[in-house]
């Protein structure tokens, strides 16, 4: 025990069980304040031990609804805990959600959806599919398997399977999404516009994973969700919208990571016209996207590495001498200011693809290829 | 086509093996509005708007007989319009390489390298490769105040192996009025052989 506060609140509590007897109101109101204590100047994990004192006196003397405040209470003091601390009081507050309620309510649907997201957060994703998959169900029946409860509940599965990173899953869970979200918000709507953007993503993913001719149609695949996802948000939002910049950028960030520089080289080409347009040309926004470029272009041994690169040292050297420059990991609200450094490892990028440039330029001019 | 390229390439760059004698197929033209590229199915904005221009008009109509050697200096004339210099001064070598093969058009092929360095004109050039291709391209087209300038400004800048040797080379030739056509191998071996000596 690490509190400070506990020893003599316990003192304090003997002397309460001694006068009123263990299981009584008078002890539960102790232990409930100690636990308001901890939580409040200490770490609510410590007030673990006391909340189930507090609440198993509570719940044998009054039922399990009463017991539900302590637990509210707590969980949300204990938000940024390890969920292993969480989980089985969160348990305990779904088996009694359920117990009052009964199965197909609202309330369990969101109660399993937080555990979901818990066990999500520690990498438990067995787990987390069971408990979404289970708050779908009952938002199926609550509101109807083609409702904007269900379309937000699989949308939520979908982001789940895709951020542990089960490409598989998915990408199934996605399809399913967009189906509901064609239903439900139509065909051109802004949701399956940024379904399609997100299956883009996953597919792009799932595409390393594979063996090449998969991979290379699971690429295809990737490119063309994302070409009908960005057609949508340009129509809506106009073709050099912050919103169409954001998908551009998420998509050339997912097909980088994944190596596939291929086709992440004209979405960066698109990005780098809109930047100029609202940056300007010597923004050193635009730092990141050409460093991006020259990274792939030296690798791929261009002949397009050198201008490349030599614009994105230009643009440096200006940032470097401009009076105030800033680092910013939003680009947002910053049009034409021309000192806002957005990306980071830009100078590393920018180094390595000078090196990778000048061993290719040694080849080039050497005899032998 | 094929692409083997075993051997050295030129000092200038141009392939060896038999993707040397492909150069007359590495740009598509289009029957019907004449619009020039690697790929005629991969146009974009720039390609369709360059193709309404005066430019453009003005490089179709160019008198070579070649069409090979015109179609390059299309595609250099859309460089040139989007202010592309290095493209624009690589697609007239490559036309001057279409006039290469042909010994009748020897006169033909020194113009278009006059051309091709005409474009890298005005600006200072920064990149060692271009300024190589530069050289040879200067030296090849008889130029030889503006060689030896630039490869006196080269050897200046202690570039290392094995780009001080090629300049090395160069200036020998330069010295000598030698415009003729070498390779990479033969530059880099005559250095060797020198240090041996």
């Amino acid at each position: 025990m690490t509190s400070f506060y506990a020893p003599r609140h316990l003192e304090h509590i003997a002397g309460l069980e001694k006068r009123f007897g263990p299981v009584s109101d008078e002890v539960a109101t102790a232990l409930r304040s100690l636990v308001r204590v901890i939580c409040q100047y200490e770490d609510p994990v410590d007030a673990a031990p006391f909340l189930e004192r507090c609440v198993s006196i509570v719940e044998s003397l009054h039922g399990p609804r009463s017991v539900l405040p302590d637990l509210d209470k707590w969980i949300g003091h204990a938000g940024g805990a390890d969920f292993e601390h969480i989980e089985p009081f969160q348990l305990r507050r779904l088996a009694i959600k359920t117990e009052i309620y009964g199965k197909d309510n609202r309330e369990v649907a969101e109660e399993c959806e937080s555990l979901g997201m818990g066990y999500a957060s520690s990498g438990g994703y067995a787990k987390a599919r069971v408990l979404l998959e289970r708050s779908i169900s009952i938002k199926e029946k609550i509101h109807g398997a083609h409702s904007a409860e269900v379309a937000a509940a699989v949308g939520l599965l979908a982001e789940t399977s895709a951020r542990l990173k089960k490409w598989a899953d998915a990408k199934a869970d996605l399809e399913r999404s967009l189906s509901l979200k064609q239903k439900i918000f139509g065909k051109r709507s802004e949701e399956v516009a940024r379904c399609l953007l997100a299956t883009a993503i996953v597919l792009a993913n799932a595409g390393t994973r594979q063996r090449s001719g998969s991979s290379r149609e699971s690429i295809d695949e990737a490119v063309a969700a994302f070409k009908r996802g960005l057609g949508m948000l340009e129509k809506r939002f106009g073709p050099d919208s912050l919103e169409v910049q954001v998908a551009l950028e998420e998509m050339i960030r997912a097909f980088v990571d994944c190596r596939r520089f291929r086709a992440a080289e004209p979405l960066l080409q698109r990005l780098l016209s809109v930047y100029e347009r609202t940056y300007g040309e010597d923004a050193a926004a635009l730092l990141w996207i050409l460093a991006e470029l020259a990274v792939g272009y030296a690798d791929a041994g261009s002949d397009a590495t050198e201008p490349v690169l030599e614009r994105g040292f230009e643009l440096l050297q200006n940032f470097l001498d401009a009076r105030s420059p800033i680092f910013r990991h939003e680009i947002m609200d910053y049009a034409g200011n021309k000192s806002v450094l957005y990306g980071e490892g830009v100078l590393e990028k920018l180094v390595q693809a000078s090196e990778t440039f000048r061993r290719n330029l040694r080849k080039r001019w050497s005899a032998s290829r | 086509m094929s692409s083997n390229s075993w051997g050295s390439p030129d000092l200038d760059q141009r392939p060896p093996g038999m993707f040397r004698v492909t150069v007359a197929d590495w740009l598509q033209e289009c029957p019907f509005c004449g619009y020039v590229a690697p790929s005629i199915d991969k146009g974009d904005a720039k390609a369709r708007s360059f193709v309404d221009t005066p430019e453009f008009q003005a490089a179709c109509l160019d008198p070579l007989a070649d069409p090979a050697s015109r179609r390059f200096l299309v595609r250099a004339a859309q460089d040139a319009y989007y202010g592309d210099r290095r493209s624009a001064f690589l697609n007239t070598l490559c036309a001057a390489w279409v006039a290469d093969d042909d010994k009748a058009q020897s006169s033909e092929a020194l113009t278009l390298r006059l051309h091709a360095a005409a474009h890298l004109e005005g600006r200072p050039i920064k990149s060692i490769d271009t300024r190589l291709l530069l050289l040879d391209v200067l030296r090849r087209a008889q130029r030889w105040e503006a060689a030896e300038a630039l490869a006196s400004e080269l050897t200046a800048e202690d570039l290392g192996y094995p780009f001080a040797d090629i300049v090395a080379f160069h200036r020998g030739k330069i010295e000598a009025g030698d415009s003729g056509r070498f390779t990479i191998a033969q530059a880099l071996e005559q250095a060797e052989t020198e240090e041996d000596f």
